[in-house]
């Protein structure tokens, strides 16, 4: 099978051309022969001994080679080179394509070219595992859930010595629960402040500071105001 | 064969000696020659040796089509037929001709007493 294939690529790459200047030879040297086969009978038919005609025909006709030559470059000259041609750009194609694939994969999974042009804090920030939760509740003084409570957390951290911050916002549902998710990272020191407000009571605002573990279950008691 | 009265053709006048010989039908090679040969008077003779390329070069422009059939003496050849756009190129060749010999004429019959300077 692999024979096959590599004999049909060598047939390939010698080329079309090659065959085609194979079997344009044979013909022009058919044709010639027939023209002088012709000749001959002519002379013949005027008199000549075949040795004569034949002889005669041959002359008149002069170069063989030669006229095959100039015959076989005006048949086909020029398409070899336009063969190899084609040749070279197929494969300048396939290669290029074949780069393309290849080096255009490589540049897409590449993500640290993503996070190479950051800042240091932002990059190494962007690394951590920030997959932390935070869950609480949310009741009045006299331990009811708060429905519809708004929750403000502000998480802050210092990676590679910088600062940065992120917010997120949630409400509590009918047993005054909340949870969000991917608020925190667990390999990296934080801090988070986190503010509770519902209709007719008071703000309360809690500040957690350096934590390094996850959070707790967060119970917040709002004073009616 | 060549007489002694028959002349060489003239450069670019082959191409369209055989288009036209091939008006009638296809020919091979040999019957070409033989065809303007005698059509001419003897006037004009084709070399066998500047034929084939002639041949050869106006069937890759595609004015031109061959194909291998049998003589009248039972032999393989080559047969060459006029394509559409061989018929156009000659149509051609044979007006810039006519304009040519035209052309030619008029200076050769000049009649130089009544020649205004």
């Amino acid at each position: 099978m692999i024979n096959e294939w590599v004999r049909s690529l060598i047939d390939y790459v010698r080329g079309p051309v090659t065959r085609a200047i194979e079997e344009f030879d044979d013909g022009i040297e058919r044709e010639i022969a027939f023209h002088v086969s012709e000749r001959t009978d002519e002379y013949v038919a005027r008199g000549h001994s075949p040795d004569e005609a034949q002889r005669l025909a041959t002359k008149q006709f002069g170069s063989r080679a030669r006229i095959a030559m100039e015959c076989r470059a005006k048949a086909v000259g020029g398409l070899i080179i336009w063969h190899r041609l084609h040749l070279c750009l197929t494969t300048a194609l396939i290669v290029g394509i074949g780069g393309l694939l290849f080096f255009g994969r490589r540049w897409v999974n590449d993500t640290s070219r993503f996070t190479s042009s950051l800042p240091p804090g932002i990059a190494s920030m962007l690394d951590n595992d920030w997959t932390g939760s935070i869950t609480g509740q949310i009741l009045d003084n006299e331990g009811n859930p708060l429905e519809g409570a708004q929750v403000l957390i502000t998480v802050k951290t210092w990676p590679d010595h910088t600062y940065f911050q992120r917010s997120y916002s949630a409400a509590s549902d009918r047993q005054g629960r909340f949870t969000i998710h991917r608020v925190y990272p667990l390999n990296e020191m934080y801090e988070v402040q986190l503010a509770t407000l519902a209709i007719q009571h008071e703000l309360k605002s809690t500040y957690l500071s350096e934590q390094l573990a996850p959070l707790e279950f967060q119970t917040i008691v709002l004073p009616v105001a | 064969m060549a007489t002694r009265d028959s002349v060489p053709l003239l450069q670019g006048t082959l191409d369209m000696l055989i288009l036209k010989s091939l008006i009638p039908g296809a020919r091979h090679g040999y019957d070409i020659t033989r065809w303007i040969q005698s059509t001419s008077q003897d006037v004009l003779t084709v070399e066998d040796g500047s034929l084939y390329p002639a041949l050869h070069r106006l069937q890759r422009k595609g004015w031109i089509s061959s194909e291998w059939g049998l003589s009248d003496s039972n032999r393989q050849a080559k047969f060459y037929s006029l394509t559409r756009t061989g018929r156009t190129q000659l149509a051609r060749e044979v007006n810039s001709w006519q304009t040519l010999v035209r052309g030619i004429g008029l200076i050769l019959n000049a009649n130089f007493g009544e020649a205004s300077p």
